[in-house]
């Protein structure tokens, strides 16, 4: 093995995650197993358990940013949007459409020097374009925010016993 | 976080694959020889992108199976410093925090790259951000963490030669094959850092 090019180019984690959807798509992995399942046992084709692991982890991990509200179009159409009004370098518009920032302590955290280079309105302005192609998901922070009062009755619960 | 690598190799396709597409068995032996796989001053390998040039394969003798040079792309997991991932909390120690992203659980962040005013907690076992006198933020284990990368640690690790003494330790070598080949070295200092609902 030779490594010809070790940069070649960045890929977003949108790009990633359509990859390895196609991968699971092509091979059968994605099917759940479940009464039919020896039905979908057959059709899994091309056993390689290191692919397979690696391909869910990396998945499973993308979805828990919301990945799935992302497509071909509202992410190449928010990267024109950003890089045509503001003056970001690549990594940083990758960044943005990675982490989809929704406050400025975020955004400031993705792009360098972010209060020197640009003023609150720029900044607000970058936010609401995210805003914009990537709607916040509202229901679910609160939703997360049960779980996370849920955990911690639970946690008083095993102190106090 | 994730690049594209150019890598060529010479590749075996074993006989029982000749029924197939040659593309589709040759990315199916590299998928089967990359994927997971850490490669040394790379990074982890996820799987083949696509195919760049594939050359007439070659036989040779004693062996039925054909020999193919190909060049390929294939999506790496390489975080550039700087960046900034999410992870959760594995586990916390005097030393620093362990976090895991699913996928890759070797990213370290020591005690000195936290936020200043920080503390051990022995009876908790986390560390304890005193951010002013009255606020004091936990870092709890299984929380989400956002962290800055700092460091990448490429580890070449050699295959065991054969013993050459009878008296070799071999105490030094199992810490040494513990260490992980990869591993990210973070920081959490600045704003956004840390938990990620303390941010929201």
């Amino acid at each position: 093995m030779k490594i010809e090019l070790e940069r070649e180019k960045l890929l977003s984690n949108f790009e990633v995650y359509q990859h390895l959807k196609q991968i699971q798509k092509d091979n059968n992995w994605d099917l759940k197993t479940n009464k039919d399942g020896k039905k979908d046992r057959k059709v899994r084709k091309a056993f390689n358990p290191d692919l397979e692991a690696i391909s869910r982890d990396i998945v499973s991990y993308l979805e828990k940013s919301n990945i799935q509200e992302q497509t071909e179009e509202n992410v190449s159409n928010c990267i024109t949007d950003l890089a045509s009004k503001f003056p970001l370098e690549k990594i940083e518009v990758l960044q943005v459409i990675n982490s989809k920032p929704r406050s400025f302590v975020s955004l400031y955290a993705v792009v360098e020097e972010c209060d020197q280079r640009f003023s609150e309105e720029q900044s607000q302005e970058i936010l609401d374009i995210v805003n914009q192609y990537f709607p916040s998901e509202q229901g679910e922070e609160e939703e997360g925010e049960e779980e996370e009062e849920g955990a911690v009755a639970e946690n008083e619960d095993v102190e106090m016993e | 976080m994730f690049i594209l690598s150019r890598l060529s190799d010479l590749i075996r396709i074993p006989p029982d694959q000749f029924h197939k597409e040659a593309q589709t068995s040759i990315i199916y032996e590299l998928n089967k020889k990359y994927a997971n796989k850490i490669v040394h001053n790379l990074g982890l390998i996820v799987s083949v992108w696509d195919l760049i040039k594939v050359d007439d394969g070659l036989i040779k003798p004693g062996d039925g199976s054909s020999y193919i040079k190909c060049e390929v792309r294939v999506v790496v997991f390489r975080p550039f410093v700087g960046e900034v991932l999410t992870g959760w909390i594995e586990k916390c120690s005097p030393e620093g925090i362990y976090v895991k992203c699913e996928f890759f659980n070797d990213i370290f962040i020591p005690k000195d790259m936290l936020f200043q005013n920080c503390e051990y907690n022995i009876n908790e076992s986390a560390w304890i951000w005193k951010m002013d006198e009255d606020t004091s933020l936990y870092l709890d284990v299984n929380e989400k963490i956002n962290f800055r990368v700092e460091k990448e640690i490429f580890l070449n690790i050699k295959p065991k030669g054969p013993k050459l003494y009878d008296d070799e330790e071999p105490e030094e070598e199992t810490l040494e094959t513990k260490k992980p080949k990869y591993s990210v070295i973070g920081s959490c200092q600045a704003d956004g850092m840390g938990c990620v609902s303390w941010w929201e």
